[in-house]
């Protein structure tokens, strides 16, 4: 009965890009509504949903419902690229970065992040250590951003913070295509190898009784957890919480983790945390954009603690 | 003859304890005031004299809370900090550092926070030391430095709390002059570094000669401009407040800010399609501050998308770099507040109709545009 709520969040998504792209549109100026409007909030939309599989798949993968991207070093990694980019390249050695320089830089800060999390943890069989030597690498990352930081003009450190943010705002057109074909195969994924992924949870001994292939599962889900969150991040800059909080919600909305229904359950409150986050930034205070990445934490912050508080009683 | 002994000692001891307070009194005597001298527009010091003592005291602009009181010359005042020496600077920032500069007194300054944003002169000199990097203080390249005094500024009061821990000996000297509240009020510190440092009546000359150009430049701005300023970064527009620097002197310019001026704070964020959206419904704009762009082919790239919108509207972009070579800092920043005639003679030139020779400007350098 619960897992109604899903379709009023998915109603609500609706809603909210209605809203968005007709009512409170700049009719004025078609330019304006196709290129900044149109991107922002389909995009957001898709980012959410991306996010929230990216979640779903490393909190399988890991067996642990607090891993997500920023955990494992992922969103830390492509954050690091950056600041490797605007204090190093850009201000030391002067060569000034296009807008897809950054965006292939922070990718490959992400997928370095987590070749380095695949090779630390090539010999670790449980997902524990694979977990902490994910919040090794994200401390580690953090704090070789901290000291970049200190080295950095006033204008380079505006400029990390103002990407430090998070925004859908910096989404183009031409970077929809993209986010669709990444959206389709994660959600294909999650479809595909759903059963698998519930024997996967069950452990190691029964996965493998059933004649699951562990290497080859754990291959896909890390492919696409990274994937979703590494690309998402290099484009939107770092948005918390929403990988983490809308498997919980879809599950505790289930009242079940088979993966069947959660994906696309989770894809939903995804989209949903993502488009309310983006609205809330844009309408809260007139005039001025608040940081995403702020709302979503503190939409998704009580959303979590509430959800384990239950689980405890 | 014990009688004799003891009178003698009684009589000595009772000597002494005059002497000693007639000693105690005169030092007890209450020292006359201070005068303290005018101030133009400033409101962050006061300048006092009485006698051969000087009278420096630091305040908030804002509130007025006192931040500070100095003195010296041979007088000792129980409730002002007695200066022995100022010959060693510690200098806290580039803006700082160029109030110094701006009076030929930068050698008098021997450690920096960050050589880099230094203005041109002092960046390059071999003694100097560099005690911290952004406001990350060594305390030990500091007090390798020897500085006898400390001139700093804060943004809250555990940056100056902290500040005031690293070094408890050296005395800090708050230039809070970012908080004044307009161009001629931050400039008008000039004064106060001038009369601390024996250079008061170049100091006030200066201020005089700034504030005679600048009343002057802004009664000529009589057309009013829209003007729009900055480079949006990962979808985020920034703006100066209202009450920030450079929109009084936009304003001062007979610009039109055309983003809203509400904000109270330093700086306000705007998604990109708003901030375009205001742009676009103007024929005509002036576009200061590109970011960090020299020139078209860099704006283009950061945000492509602006690019057919720039074909709209008659735009005039104007960065603030000129005669700036690589790895120097900017010297808007430096010489700036202390010139801010120039600028705003600069932001005339650009907002009102008359486009400028490429020789008149001093600061802005016009980016050209395909």
């Amino acid at each position: 009965m619960k897992s109604h709520f899903t379709w009023i969040a998915l109603a609500l998504c609706t809603g909210i890009c209605a809203w968005e792209l007709w009512f409170d549109a700049p009719v004025e100026n078609a330019y304006l509504w196709w290129e900044f409007r149109w991107p922002r909030v389909l995009g957001g939309l898709m980012a959410g949903a991306t996010l929230a599989l990216s979640g779903l798949f490393l909190q399988t993968l890991f067996r642990n419902p607090l891993a997500g991207p920023f955990l494992i070093g992922i969103s830390p990694g492509a954050t690091l690229a950056m600041a490797l980019g605007l204090f190093g390249i850009e201000q030391y050695q002067g060569v000034q970065l296009s807008l897809n320089g950054q965006i292939a830089l922070a990718l490959l800060g992400a997928f370095a992040a987590l070749a380095l999390q695949l090779f630390l943890s090539r010999r670790q069989r449980s997902t524990e250590s694979l977990l902490l030597i994910g919040m090794v690498l994200s401390f580690a990352f953090g704090a070789a951003t901290d000291l970049l930081q200190n080295l950095a003009s006033a204008e380079r450190l505006k400029m990390f913070s103002l990407w430090n943010m998070g925004s859908f705002e910096r989404l183009t057109l031409a970077q929809l295509p993209g986010l669709a074909i990444l959206l389709t195969s994660l959600m294909g994924l999650a479809f595909w190898r759903a059963a698998a992924m519930d024997s996967f949870l069950l452990g190691d001994t029964y996965a493998q009784s059933g004649g699951l292939s562990l290497k080859q599962m754990r291959g896909w889900l890390i492919a696409g957890g990274a994937a979703g969150a590494a690309w998402i991040t290099a484009l939107c800059g770092p948005i918390s919480f929403i990988g983490l909080v809308a498997p919980h919600i879809a599950r505790e909305l289930l009242g079940s983790g088979s993966h069947r229904r959660l994906w696309i359950h989770s894809a939903i409150w995804g989209s949903f945390l993502a488009l309310s986050a983006d609205f809330l930034a844009h309408h809260l205070l007139p005039h001025h954009l608040l940081q995403v990445n702020a709302v979503s934490a503190l939409i998704g912050a009580p959303v979590l603690l509430y959800s384990l508080l239950r689980q405890r009683h | 003859m014990m009688p004799r002994v003891s009178t003698f000692f009684f009589a000595s001891l009772i000597l002494l304890l005059a002497l000693g307070s007639c000693q105690r009194s005169q030092t007890n005597l209450p020292l006359a005031q201070p005068q303290w001298l005018r101030n133009d527009q400033a409101r962050g010091f006061r300048l006092g004299a009485q006698g051969d003592d000087q009278f420096l005291l630091l305040l908030d602009p804002v509130s007025g809370d006192t931040l500070g009181r100095f003195q010296w010359g041979p007088g000792q005042y129980a409730q002002f900090r007695h200066l022995d020496a100022k010959s060693r600077i510690a200098s806290g920032s580039g803006v700082i550092s160029g109030l110094f500069s701006a009076l030929d007194l930068d050698t008098l300054i021997r450690a920096v926070d960050q050589r880099s944003y230094q203005p041109h002169g002092l960046m390059h000199r071999e003694d100097l030391i560099q005690f911290a990097l952004g406001g990350n203080f060594n305390r030990q390249e500091l007090l390798k430095a020897q500085p006898h005094l400390l001139v700093h500024y804060f943004f809250d009061n555990s940056q100056r709390e902290e500040i005031e821990r690293l070094a408890p000996k050296v005395p800090v000297l708050w230039i809070q002059n970012y908080r004044e509240a307009s161009p001629l009020a931050k400039a008008e510190w000039i004064r106060a570094v001038g009369f601390l440092f024996g250079a008061y009546s170049q100091a006030d000359s200066l201020y005089s000669l700034v504030k005679h150009n600048y009343q002057k430049l802004a009664q000529q701005a009589k057309v009013p401009k829209p003007v729009f300023c900055n480079l949006p970064y990962a979808g985020n527009w920034t703006f100066p407040g209202q009450n920030a620097y450079l929109s009084t002197l936009i304003r001062d310019a007979g610009g039109t800010a055309i983003w809203p001026q509400e904000s109270q704070s330093e700086v306000m964020v705007m998604g990109i399609e708003e901030a375009v959206g205001l742009w676009n419904s103007q024929p005509q704009l002036l576009w200061i501050h590109p970011g960090d762009c020299p020139d078209w082919d860099c704006m283009a790239d950061r945000v492509p998308r602006l690019m057919p919108l720039s074909r709209q509207t008659q735009l005039r972009v104007a960065q603030c770099d000129k005669g700036d070579l690589p790895g120097q800092v900017n010297r808007w920043y430096n010489e700036g507040s202390v010139r801010p005639d120039q600028l705003l003679s600069d932001l005339i030139h650009l907002t009102q109709d008359s486009l400028p020779q490429p020789d008149s400007l001093y600061f802005y350098r016009l980016i050209k545009q395909p």
